[in-house]
């Protein structure tokens, strides 16, 4: 796929001499950039040479191709090529517009470059343009996979002219697309701080994730399927306001009727971008590599950092701490997950992430559920629903804390191995602790209000069986998983080989319970039935207890020596775990 | 070429918004020496090298190397050193031989005079082995090694190095003082930036001491060390660039520590 890329490229050779570009050290830049695309997010601890590890690009690309699909669907879909096209279009614009705001500042516009080819001798026009393939050739491989399948639906319905229509037309969105990125991050980087953007760019990447797993499952809910295949667009000025619009414009001269509309909306499509693109090149670039600059200044000032904020959450967890637990050391590791989990933004992703399905998956089940019982509300608040959404949060909870383990920095974990802890099995609590208080406890929270909302307070023994099932799930999860301090590894890919039968098992697991749990309420009297629940729920948090009381104690013998890669294993004398010297004083 | 000073500055000054980092430097140097620039945080050290490798465009007064002005000829200038800088920023996901094939093309030298020379001088530092394994595996003493080797690859006339001995154990380090000795013998010029002082001391020609953006020494070790009245260079940086309260801060620490003896257990 690079050699196809540069090969492309190879053909304006001439054109990129001619505006002053060293060809040679261009595509140099380039194809060395896109081979790391294509590398990243694969592990490197799976250096098996026969082996090659899928990258996450590349995988990437594959669930793109996938939701390609339903992408295409609307040009089959809607009665007109109009209407159709131009839904294809804008979801492709929110796609590749979150994808380059999500990956600009990590994949993009790598801060390394200011260290790697800054001291060589490379032109600054040359580097700018070299920068700018890459970010284009970047998105064009996105939205070609996103738009594979409608290339494939759209040829069969219009004929083969319908090709280098969507070509041009896709072209156009790309490049209008870019420059609204671009003013994004321009904007973004005036008003905010480093900090605060960063953020911002971690909840794109959320709503990214939830937009590529949650999107074709909420998609055809919301949409009105029926009057799409007879919707046409009123003649009238706001359609000439619609950006995907415009590049449906283009498809429908091509294969359409070809009227004064269509002419004006395909001028429309290819001027706007056009000009975007030269402004983008001519006014904004230059100020924009020099504030990315700020992002490679890793360090800001301590001083910058909000101080105040920052002393009273402490007092609070220190507070919190001291309830959670009478050993010392848990506190004390208590204290130090909590701020982590707060505070590092990677675990922060992938946790809002996981827990942003929560209420995608609540919505289609309620939904699912409306659809299949005639009568709409009154039939649901009849229904036994509310334990789909009770045991969501159970869905999701073993997953949590196999994320807990995982850290950028896992290499800091030394100091649980370094430190006199007497039990480790106490670090271990206090991240479950800390998992428990600041994740399942507020969703579940709010899942049992909203519960509670539609059905009442007769759920309420519901609700506590529920809770003390998914903590049964969490202790059983935790001690299954294998004991690993908070945050101690590193992030691999190649994990998910074992792992999928285990989470498949605690799926499993988790069905039985609520299938139990609703065998409870169907079989039983109303008033015995309640009675059980409430039984089954005080015998749920017993053995919930039990379970983590096992998982707390874990001792040392739980703990081997890590296997670390060749060339750190002289450190293994260091890093072997200090036992207590309980007799000696 | 040989009396002609490899590198110059003029008067050069730079600053961050309102904060002066370089308050006029002036400096000659001849090629095939090793200088040792040295100087606490932040007085300087890093921007000076970043404006004499052309990374920084924005600063007053003149610098040349090589006989071209950096400001207007940085791709001549660019094309004639070599960088090791001390972020250790590296492309992880490649392997060191493609990592050092991109920057011959960055260069553009042949790439079969590329390949050979990564190949021998990696095996040179003993990492025969990992030619083909991706650098996000490596410790950091081995991606120090690929990163000296990236700065030489090309053959420079002058090196920058900051900290190039970081993560090295001693043997690697010993090699790479000698290498510094043998290219500073075939006229090549090293430009030596490190906090490490005995180093310093032993292996560079001629040390220039840094202090709040201003020359605070410059000469050799001997006459720095018959300037100053202390034998080693350590002594000659403290009495330089601060107030000589180290004495007076380690005994405070040491209080510290017995203030309040309360043990949690």
């Amino acid at each position: 796929m690079i050699k196809l890329a540069l090969l492309i490229f190879d053909l304006f050779a001439p054109v990129f001499r001619l505006v002053g570009v060293d060809y040679g050290k261009f595509r140099t830049i380039l194809r060395i950039k896109l081979a790391m695309d294509f590398r990243r997010g694969a592990s490197a601890v799976t250096q098996n040479k026969k082996k090659k590890p899928v990258s996450g690009f590349r995988k990437t690309l594959f669930v793109y191709s996938f939701m390609g699909v339903f992408v295409g669907l609307m040009i089959m879909g809607a009665g007109s090529p109009l209407v159709g096209l131009t839904m294809v279009h804008a979801m492709l614009m929110v796609m590749v517009g979150m994808a380059l705001v999500a990956d600009f500042s990590s994949v993009l516009l790598d801060t390394r470059d200011n260290f790697i080819i800054l001291p060589r001798p490379v032109d600054g026009r040359t580097f700018l343009a070299a920068r700018v393939a890459h970010i284009t050739t970047y998105l064009f491989l996105l939205s070609m996979s996103l738009s594979f399948f409608s290339f494939a639906l759209g040829t069969a319905k219009f004929g083969l002219l319908f090709v280098p229509a969507f070509f041009l037309s896709l072209m156009c969105t790309i490049g209008f697309t870019v420059f609204v990125g671009h003013i994004f991050y321009l904007g973004a980087m005036r008003l905010m701080s480093v900090e605060r953007f960063r953020d911002v760019i971690m909840y794109f990447q959320i709503i990214l994730t939830l937009l590529v797993f949650g999107g074709y499952q909420i998609m055809p809910r919301i949409m009105d399927v029926k009057a799409l295949q007879t919707y046409t667009f009123p003649d009238r000025w706001w359609v000439y306001l619609l950006p995907p619009c415009w590049s449906a414009g283009i498809v429908e001269l091509f294969v359409g009727d070809g009227g004064g509309r269509a002419q004006l909306l395909s001028l429309v499509a290819i001027i706007v971008p056009a000009l975007c693109v030269l402004l983008v090149v001519r006014f904004l670039a230059p100020g924009f590599s020099e504030a990315m600059g700020r992002f490679g200044q890793e360090d800001q000032p301590a001083s910058l950092v909000r101080n105040g904020s920052r002393v009273k959450t402490g007092i609070f967890v220190a507070c919190l701490a001291k309830i959670i637990s009478r050993r010392p050391q848990q506190r004390a590791v208590f204290e130090l997950v909590w701020h982590l989990c707060a505070r590092d933004r990677q675990f922060k992703l992938r946790m809002y992430t996981l827990f942003a399905f929560v209420p995608i998956i609540g919505v289609v089940m309620i939904s699912n559920s409306m659809v299949a019982q005639e009568g709409g509300f009154a039939a649901l608040r009849e229904s036994r629903n509310y334990l789909f959404l009770l045991y969501i949060v159970c869905l999701m909870a073993p997953a949590s804390i196999t994320h807990l383990k995982y850290s950028q920095q896992h290499l800091a974990a030394w100091i649980y191995r370094a430190l006199p802890l007497i039990r480790p099995g106490d670090a271990l609590a206090a991240g479950i602790k800390v998992l428990t208080i600041q994740l399942y406890m507020p969703m579940f929270a709010v899942v049992a209000a909203i519960a509670m909302g539609i059905w009442g307070l007769k759920i309420v023994p519901d609700l506590l069986l529920a809770y003390g099932l998914t903590m049964i799930i969490i202790a059983v999860q935790a001690l299954w998983l294998g004991r690993s301090f908070p945050f101690s590894e590193e992030i691999s890919v190649a994990e998910g080989s074992g792992r999928a039968g285990k989470s498949f098992a605690m799926m499993l697991i988790c069905g039985i319970f609520g299938g139990a749990h609703l065998a409870l309420l169907t079989f039983l009297p109303p008033v015995i039935g309640w009675c059980t629940v409430l039984v089954g729920a005080v015998i749920a948090f017993g053995i919930a207890r039990l379970l983590f009381n096992i998982y707390a104690d874990s001792g040392w013998g739980h703990f081997p020596p890590p296997d670390m890669p060749e060339h750190v294993k002289r450190y293994d004398l260091i890093a072997r775990p200090v036992t207590p010297r309980t007799s000696a004083t | 070429m040989d009396d002609q000073p490899i590198i110059t500055l003029e008067n050069l000054t730079k600053s961050y918004g309102d904060k002066q980092v370089l308050k006029g430097i002036d400096l000659t140097v001849m090629p095939g020496k090793i200088i040792g620039y040295i100087g606490p945080n932040g007085a300087g050290k890093t921007t000076t090298v970043k404006i004499l490798i052309g990374m920084l465009g924005h600063y007053e007064g003149r610098a040349t190397v090589a006989g071209f002005d950096v400001r207007t000829h940085s791709l001549e200038v660019k094309r004639r050193i070599g960088y090791v800088p001390e972020s250790a920023a590296i492309y992880d996901t490649l392997t060191p031989l493609e990592y050092l094939r991109f920057l011959g093309g960055l260069y553009g030298v042949d790439e079969g005079v590329i390949v050979s020379r990564a190949k021998e001088m990696l095996s040179l530092f003993g990492l025969e082995k990992n030619l083909d394994d991706r650098m996000s595996s490596f410790s950091k003493g081995m991606r120090q090694k690929v990163l000296i080797v990236a700065g030489m690859i090309h053959n420079p006339d002058v090196l920058f190095m900051d900290e190039p001995l970081s993560g090295l154990d001693a043997n690697s380090a010993v090699t790479v003082k000698e290498i510094f000795a043998r290219l500073a013998e075939i006229g090549k010029t090293i430009f030596y930036c490190s906090h490490i002082m005995d180093v310093v001391e032993r292996v560079c020609d001629r040390i220039i001491i840094l202090s709040n953006g201003q020359i605070a020494a410059d000469g050799s070790f001997e006459e720095l060390r018959q300037m100053n009245k202390e034998e080693s260079l350590e002594r000659i940086f403290t009495q330089l660039t601060s107030e000589g309260e180290q004495d007076v801060v380690a005994s405070q620490f040491i209080q510290a520590l017995s203030e309040r003896e309360e043990r949690v257990d």
